[in-house]
């Protein structure tokens, strides 16, 4: 229970103290009204009793007016009061309000700070493991580059050796006709076997060995 | 008996030949033989045989009398030959004479096979030596060979002219 709720049953106990007062009164005041048929017999003389009844009368009224006097000087105080604790707690409220909206504050931007810190640690490594990736690619198509330039190039200087050689047998060729062709020219008819016989004899004795090959090959 | 042809018998022609006259001969023989059982005078002139078929008989029979009997067996023995004998193919650069046949069948008797039949042609073309053919193989040792795949090569020849 706050201050605030204390403070204000204190001052309705006070307020009903007050109205059972006044009430207690009112209730008095109506019964001395009713009571003169009994004060026609009460020995006190109707000039003091109505003296009596103007002075309470008068005092009555002076207390109801010190109470309400009284009441509402109370009643500005307590509203004085109110409106101070009313600033009191509001401020306080705002301040906690405030204080807790400045932490929440605080906290979403730290939250945020380590999010967009995490994010741009995973952009630093997604762009360092990016570089490596077209750094590595990069390499193998150098190396792949070197090695295709290499082949190409062995390939270009084989294709030159073999047009090269055949060049040169398709020379040796045309040379070896045109010699053949001569000779057969010269020589003509006159080939004279009979003078070579001793000569085809000894070619097959020196390939003696690769016609029995081929003869054993055959059978 | 072996048969054994002479060295001028070389070719499968030659033996188809020489098979030809041998059976005239055969028949000829065979109608003497004939005549001369049933004591008949009047014969017929021996058909003309070559040399080589001469001295196949002569070598056959063995110096005894011919009979029938023998020259169907030599008969039956030449298709035999004629049947099982390898055959090769020398190529030369102009026709051969009998004498270099004689001599190049000699050595293909004496070295490969006894039963060698060999066939020669001529081919101007491969300027000297020989090519041989023999079933699958070829054997070609032609001075045109030896020119093409000279060791040296004509234009370096030509160079150190």
């Amino acid at each position: 229970m706050t201050f605030l709720d204390i403070f204000l049953l204190l001052n309705a106990f006070l307020l009903g103290v007050v109205i059972v007062l006044a009430i207690q009164y009112g209730l008095a005041h109506w019964r001395n009204e009713k009571a003169p048929k009994a004060a026609d017999s009460a020995p006190v003389p109707k000039a003091v009793r109505e003296r009596i009844i103007k002075q309470a009368e008068e005092n009555f009224q002076g207390i109801v007016n010190r109470s309400a006097l009284q009441l509402q000087s109370d009643l500005g105080s307590t509203g004085t009061q109110l409106n101070k604790l009313l600033e009191k707690f509001g401020a306080e409220v705002l301040d906690d309000e405030m204080k807790l909206f400045r932490d929440n504050v605080a906290q979403i931007r730290a939250s945020t700070q380590g999010s967009l810190s995490g994010a741009e640690d995973e952009i630093t490594k997604q762009q360092t493991a990016i570089l490596q990736s077209l750094a590595t690619r990069q390499a193998d198509l150098d190396a792949k580059l070197s090695q295709k330039q290499t082949e190409l190039e062995s390939q270009l200087e084989a294709s030159f050796a073999t047009q090269k050689e055949q060049l040169t047998a398709r020379l040796n060729d045309k040379l070896s006709d045109a010699v053949n062709a001569f000779l057969l020219e010269t020589l003509g008819h006159e080939v004279d076997l009979g003078a070579q016989s001793d000569y085809l004899v000894s070619v097959l004795e020196a390939n003696k060995e690769q016609l029995i090959k081929g003869v054993v090959d055959e059978t | 008996m072996k048969l054994s042809l002479p060295d001028t018998v070389a070719s499968q022609q030659d033996l188809a030949s020489l098979i030809s006259e041998v059976h005239a001969y055969a028949k000829w023989a065979s109608h003497e033989l004939i005549k001369q059982k049933v004591s008949v005078k009047t014969g017929t002139p021996q058909p003309a045989i070559s040399a080589a078929a001469s001295q196949l008989i002569r070598d056959w029979s063995g110096g005894k009398p011919l009979t029938q009997t023998s020259i169907d067996s030599l008969l039956k023995e030449l298709d035999e030959y004629k049947k099982t004998a390898p055959s090769m193919t020398i190529t030369l650069a102009a026709v051969a004479p009998n004498e270099v046949k004689a001599k190049l069948v000699g050595w293909a008797r004496a070295n490969l096979a006894p039963n060698m039949l060999v066939s020669f042609q001529m081919n101007r073309h491969i300027l000297g030596g020989m090519v041989v053919n023999y079933g699958s193989h070829i054997f070609d040792w032609s001075f045109r060979r030896k020119l093409l795949s000279a060791e040296k090569p004509f234009h370096e020849v030509f160079v150190n002219v």
